[in-house]
């Protein structure tokens, strides 16, 4: 261990799913000005660091680029993430996810002296995703709803089951936010004539109050929407402009919004 | 309905999301997740609230733009066919016993419930009409009795003709009057007068042509007459 050997500690904050190069910097207090180059004592676990030769920085490899006097360029790598991983913003639910690696500067020239590891951060900061929604069917029949279609396999409120004749019950719908429950989504369900009920258990985890009149809080924006229903037996017409597709290829247009209709992704321009 | 959520709570949210209708025909599901900023999504200013009120730290979200997924469920609605539900023998039991209870209201009512009524209808006319003959028995012996009372007014009046006719003949055999309390014009003192001398009366008419002494009260202020009459009266009686 070289004392007189730096490594310089440092922080970089990095979008996610973005790479970003950046500079391992040391220094050499002894004056012998010698050439260093850097070696990795740990490694991020979210992500990779390459080299400029491309080569993947394992655990005690050497950078290949060279930092030579009067070190304020540094050695040059990469830092590349892995797919969605972010670690801010961070929530006490989700915890603090590190993201950093240390190495040391050593003096190749000189019999690989090596300083005191040094360690750098790196911040990946969250870029929203589209929530991910899966419907395990596509049609379903169903038979009408009256107070003579009591189901004969005992199909009554509290006790649905997916052998509900008269009930459709929708299972299996899964939904995936790579952001996980960092920012809160807008949902929106409905149907032409009939009636569509949340699992009970779990409105509690709705909100419809806050966002009924969404004049009151936005201001600044013209409001678009407002949150309707109760959760429990709610009925939209869907017929209204919304859930044309013309009217969503004009959103399209207008907000130069990503969308996803029926798992086709498209982006507009 | 339309509400905010997290993404990830969506899955117990939706879970079991349930769709009923009382119309038959083809329907469409449309869930629809609006994720990101203005527009249809949550403005910067509702994100911002929210960040903070969940004890986020570091960095916020960057939002580039507001994405949505929407998938769509197609339904079939049919009818239900209810003589085959009926025929399934499957009826729940709140069912079941909500038609029991039905036809028995029914019957209660439109059976029960007026036979009951008739009966007791029945019943009520049987106790007049017993009421009314037990009236009718009553009238019959008041009747009855009536006819023996005047049968016997008649059998007084008779013999108090006879007693009238025996007197008459002693003041005429005796000159003298009789007191004018004697002749009964009011029938009901006749009645009370022949009671209490009924028996004395048939008694007298028994004794018709004999001789025997008979107490007369003659009021007078002929002396010499009253010492004749009552020589004659004592001797006869006519």
């Amino acid at each position: 261990m070289d004392v007189s050997l730096i490594a310089i500690e440092g922080e970089l904050k990095v979008l996610e799913d973005e790479e970003i190069s950046f500079y391992l910097k040391g220094n050499d207090t002894s004056g012998l000005n010698r050439t260093l180059r850097f070696q990795m004592k740990t490694i991020p676990r979210h992500g990779d660091l390459i080299d400029v030769n491309g080569r993947i920085l394992g655990i005690n490899k050497l950078t290949s680029d060279e930092c030579s006097f009067p070190y304020d360029k540094g050695s040059l790598i990469k830092f590349v993430g892995k797919k969605d991983f972010f670690n801010e913003p961070y929530s006490l639910e989700r915890g603090f996810i590190e993201s950093n690696f240390t190495f040391a500067a050593v003096a190749p020239s000189d019999g690989y002296k090596s300083s005191y590891p040094a360690r750098q951060e790196i911040k990946v900061i969250n870029i929203n995703d589209p929530p991910v929604l899966t419907l395990p069917y596509t049609e379903k029949t169903i038979h009408a709803f009256s107070s003579l279609s009591w189901d004969p396999d005992d199909c009554r409120e509290g006790f649905a089951t997916s052998k509900c004749k008269s009930r459709m019950i929708t299972d299996e719908i899964k939904v995936n936010d790579v952001d996980g429950n960092i920012d809160f989504v807008r949902v929106n369900i409905s149907s032409s004539h009939g009636m569509l009920s949340l699992n009970s258990e779990y409105l509690n985890k709705t909100d419809f109050a806050s966002c009924s009149n969404r004049t009151q809080i936005d201001l600044e924006e013209e409001a678009m929407w407002h949150c309707k229903g109760g959760g429990n037996s709610d009925r939209e017409v869907s017929s209204n402009l919304f859930y044309s597709r013309r009217y969503l290829f004009k959103i399209l247009i207008s907000t130069k919004a990503l969308y996803s209709i029926d798992g086709i992704y498209s982006t507009a321009s | 309905m339309v509400f905010i959520a997290l993404p990830l709570d969506l899955n117990y949210i939706l879970l079991n999301l349930t769709y009923e209708s009382l119309e038959v025909g083809d329907d469409t599901i449309f869930i629809a997740i609006y994720d990101g900023e203005g527009g249809e999504c949550l403005s910067s200013t509702e994100h911002t609230q929210r960040y903070r009120s969940n004890m986020h730290m570091g960095t916020p979200t960057i939002h580039r733009h507001c994405t949505s997924v929407v998938r769509s469920l197609s339904v079939k609605v049919e009818k239900y066919e209810v003589p085959e539900l009926w025929a399934s023998r499957k009826l729940p039991l709140q069912l079941k016993i909500a038609c029991t209870f039905a036809v028995t209201v029914f019957v209660l009512f439109t059976v029960i419930l007026p036979f009951m009524r008739w009966r007791n209808a029945r019943k009520e006319l049987s106790t007049i009409q017993v009421r009314g003959k037990k009236r009718r028995m009553k009238s019959t012996t008041k009747r009855t009795s009536a006819r023996a009372a005047q049968r016997s007014v008649r059998k007084r009046r008779k013999k108090r003709k006879t007693l009238e006719s025996i007197l008459s003949r002693s003041e005429s055999s005796s000159g003298g009057f009789v007191s004018d309390d004697d002749d009964y014009s009011d029938e009901d003192s006749y009645s009370s007068e022949y009671d209490e001398s009924d028996e004395s009366f048939d008694s007298l008419s028994s004794l018709e042509g004999q001789e025997i002494e008979i107490p007369v009260v003659v009021i007078t202020n002929n002396f010499d007459e009253l010492q004749d009459c009552s020589y004659d009266a004592k001797n006869r009686i006519v």
